[in-house]
């Protein structure tokens, strides 16, 4: 940089994120979205007064990377685990973060439920149609069609029953406010999917109900392409199980552009 | 994925290698005749999953 | 000050004697013979300001328990055998994490889906485990409604002095009787000693993060050895037992909980026919009164075990007594709760020695 030209960061490494380097693997989504969690809460300000839940998956060692107060929960249980954070807590910024199996295979009951029961917590559903710490089985959410270590010659309704999508399903409750489906797989959606995030969030400080943001996530090393590759399955293959937009948006709030 | 949206094409491959065994991506800091140089645009930084990029603009 | 006295039933106590232990929060599921607790405690926190969610399940419940207490708070869930069979997985969580609650077990037959009626066969599951792992939770027996009340207090302190889940074991027709209670006066909160690891934010200070999972080189099998040291601390502290007529006994009979109440009926009716019995109740199934009771097991005297299933505890009283007194079992399985006569005839089975009620160990 020359020394004449004053210069101002737009763009740098959040607070709310610790200065670990990451387990992830290249071209993993969920680093971006750590990253995009990160940066709404520095903006509202919210990290010295939030409390998170991890999943189990490849994103267990969250608590190693947000730098707020977290808890494990058993597989699935996060969103239970959460309810009673925030019936001790309800002050606080309680939320989860999940992949496909916790959020929607063995956690479908307690997802639906706290849900349903409309507790003023906000989920990140990162949704890789797979399962990526135990190697590559299948996920509810992988598509018909795709491969997966348990649906050899690719994912058959019959075989293995269709995906699930649990984001439409949750906004059928009342006490559900805000559902956005994004992806974490292009500029443009990475844009978007931070604004999803922020809003989830004033969702809860104002009270209004349960918000969740699901994000559609590249997995390179159990999709078994590149990362580049990856990217593009999410943008033209994967989008076509699960749409992109607003499933549910009962906040009132105008956006932004 | 940030050479890949990079609108002036001000990034490329480091040839060398990091403590990981990648090579990385690196900040071309000459700009070539007929180049543009970087808008700080940030689309680089959004993209990245390393949060490995941090972008000054000029005031 | 303590309350006056109070005609009320098992299931109620337990829930009053909550409150007044200072849990604000409770999470359980409907089951029977406990769902007087919920209902209870569904009226009853909102007098106190506490929360009470019914869950989706016991799994849930047991997770919400989980969050409220890593929150800090005094939180609490109820079941019988298959809804704390369902618990095991978040009780060996809060064990490995150091989490404090209290699992109130009012057992009823088993195995599957039994029966509605009381039995104790779930005395395995609550001091070996029952979820995987190397812990163990304290477990308290209560013999009836006033001890319903003044151990759901012990509970509530052994877990946040150890940060260790702690069980409270009843059955079913401890849940369903109406005895005389005086319950503890109310604990202010403001009392409770501080808890300096809990999340609430991390405002002035780090984060913390609370988690199980140890995957470094050496970290879990240290972190277990600290879980040990805990454990032995407990053993040597905080055992519980009361001894009836033992001074004296050639019998001792060991039972707790509702078996202790019959076998104690027994025990005066056979007194006043001239046999000398005694009883030992344990009081803390985990740890075990191991010492007091090996204590008693000599002098010639004859141990029997009595029990509302088919041979849990007496393992136990084997471990502790080993080869220094002939041990005798009686067992009545399935929730049929047995009359005094019946236990009476067992020991004088045992007294004569001619096996014809129950059954000899061999050790």
């Amino acid at each position: 940089m020359s020394a004449e030209v004053a210069y101002k960061q737009v763009f740098g490494w959040p607070e709310s994120l610790k200065r670990n380097p990451t387990h992830y693997c290249p071209g993993c989504g969920h680093s971006i979205a750590h990253r995009l969690v990160a940066e709404c809460l520095d903006e509202l300000g919210l990290r010295e007064k939030t409390i998170g839940v991890p999943p189990v998956g490849c994103a267990v060692l969250a608590y190693n990377y947000f730098n707020f107060d977290m808890v494990e929960a058993p597989h699935g249980r996060a969103l239970a685990v959460a309810t009673g954070i925030k019936r001790v807590h309800p002050d606080k910024l309680v939320l989860t973060y999940q992949g496909d199996g916790d959020l929607a295979a063995i956690g479908t009951a307690e997802t639906i439920h706290a849900a349903n029961r409309g507790e003023r917590i906000t989920t990140i559903f990162i949704n890789n149609a797979i399962y990526g710490m135990t190697g590559g089985q299948m996920a509810p959410t992988t598509v018909l069609g795709q491969n997966a270590t348990t649906t050899p010659g690719g994912r058959d309704a019959r075989l293995h029953g269709n995906p699930i999508d649990i984001s439409r399903m949750l906004a059928v409750s009342n006490g559900v406010v805000y559902v956005e489906r994004c992806a974490v797989s292009s500029f443009k959606q990475i844009r978007k999917a931070k604004k999803a995030i922020k809003k989830a969030f004033q969702c809860q400080l104002d009270d209004l109900g349960f918000s969740i943001v699901e994000l559609l996530s590249p997995c390179p090393t159990n999709w078994k392409m590149s990362p580049k590759a990856a990217w593009a399955w999410v943008n033209e293959e994967m989008v076509k199980t699960y749409p992109l937009g607003v499933i549910k948006d009962e906040t009132g709030y105008e956006d932004k552009k | 994925m940030c050479i890949e949206v990079c609108p002036t094409n001000r990034i490329e491959v480091d040839k060398s290698l990091n403590k990981k065994g990648y090579s990385p991506a690196r900040f071309k800091e000459n700009v070539s005749e007929g180049e543009k140089g970087c808008t700080g645009c940030a689309q680089c930084a959004t993209v990245c999953p390393e949060v490995a990029i941090e972008v000054y603009r000029a005031k | 000050m303590p309350s006056e006295k109070m005609l009320m039933r098992g299931s109620h106590v337990v829930g009053e004697a909550a409150v007044r232990a200072g849990c604000r929060y409770y999470f359980g599921y409907p089951i029977t013979p406990q769902n007087e607790l919920p209902e209870y405690l569904s009226a009853r926190m909102l007098d106190v300001g506490g929360t009470f969610i019914q869950g989706e399940s016991e799994v849930a419940s047991i997770n919400m328990v989980l969050g409220a207490s890593v929150a800090g708070g005094r939180a609490m869930t109820s079941s019988s055998s298959p809804g704390i069979s369902l618990k095991q997985e978040g009780i060996s969580y809060m064990a490995g994490m150091e989490l404090p609650a209290v699992i109130i077990n009012m057992m009823r037959g088993g195995p599957g889906l039994g029966n509605i009626s009381a039995s104790a066969a779930d005395y395995f599951q609550a001091t070996r485990g029952g979820g995987h792992g190397d812990y163990r939770t304290p477990v308290l027996a209560p013999a009836g409604c006033q001890e319903l009340a003044e151990l759901t207090f012990v509970a509530f302190d052994l877990a946040d002095k150890y940060r260790n889940p702690v069980m409270l074991l009843g059955d079913g027709l401890m849940g369903q009787v109406m005895e005389p209670v005086v319950f503890p006066d109310f604990i202010d909160l403001k009392d409770l000693p501080e808890k300096d690891w809990t999340l609430n934010g991390c405002e002035g200070r780090e984060p913390r993060a609370i988690f199980s999972m140890l995957l470094g080189q050496g970290e879990l099998y240290y972190h277990n050895l600290d879980l040990q040291k805990k454990y032995d601390q407990i053993t040597a502290e905080e055992q519980r037992w009361e001894t009836k007529n033992a001074d004296d006994a050639d019998i001792i009979v060991v039972a707790y909980g509702t078996a202790a109440r019959i076998a104690e009926s027994a025990m005066d009716d056979l007194r006043a026919e001239g046999l000398a019995i005694g009883l030992f109740r344990p009081i803390t199934l985990w740890p075990y009164p191991i010492a007091a009771l090996r204590e008693l097991a000599q002098n010639g005297r004859k141990v029997a075990v009595f029990e509302l299933c088919l041979g849990q505890m007496v393992e136990d009283v084997v471990l502790s007594v080993g080869e220094r007194a002939g041990i005798y079992f009686y067992g009545v399985p399935g929730g049929v709760i047995p009359t005094p006569a019946e236990v009476a005839d067992f020991l004088r089975s045992v007294a004569k020695g001619d096996g014809k009620v129950g059954r000899r160990i061999e050790v």
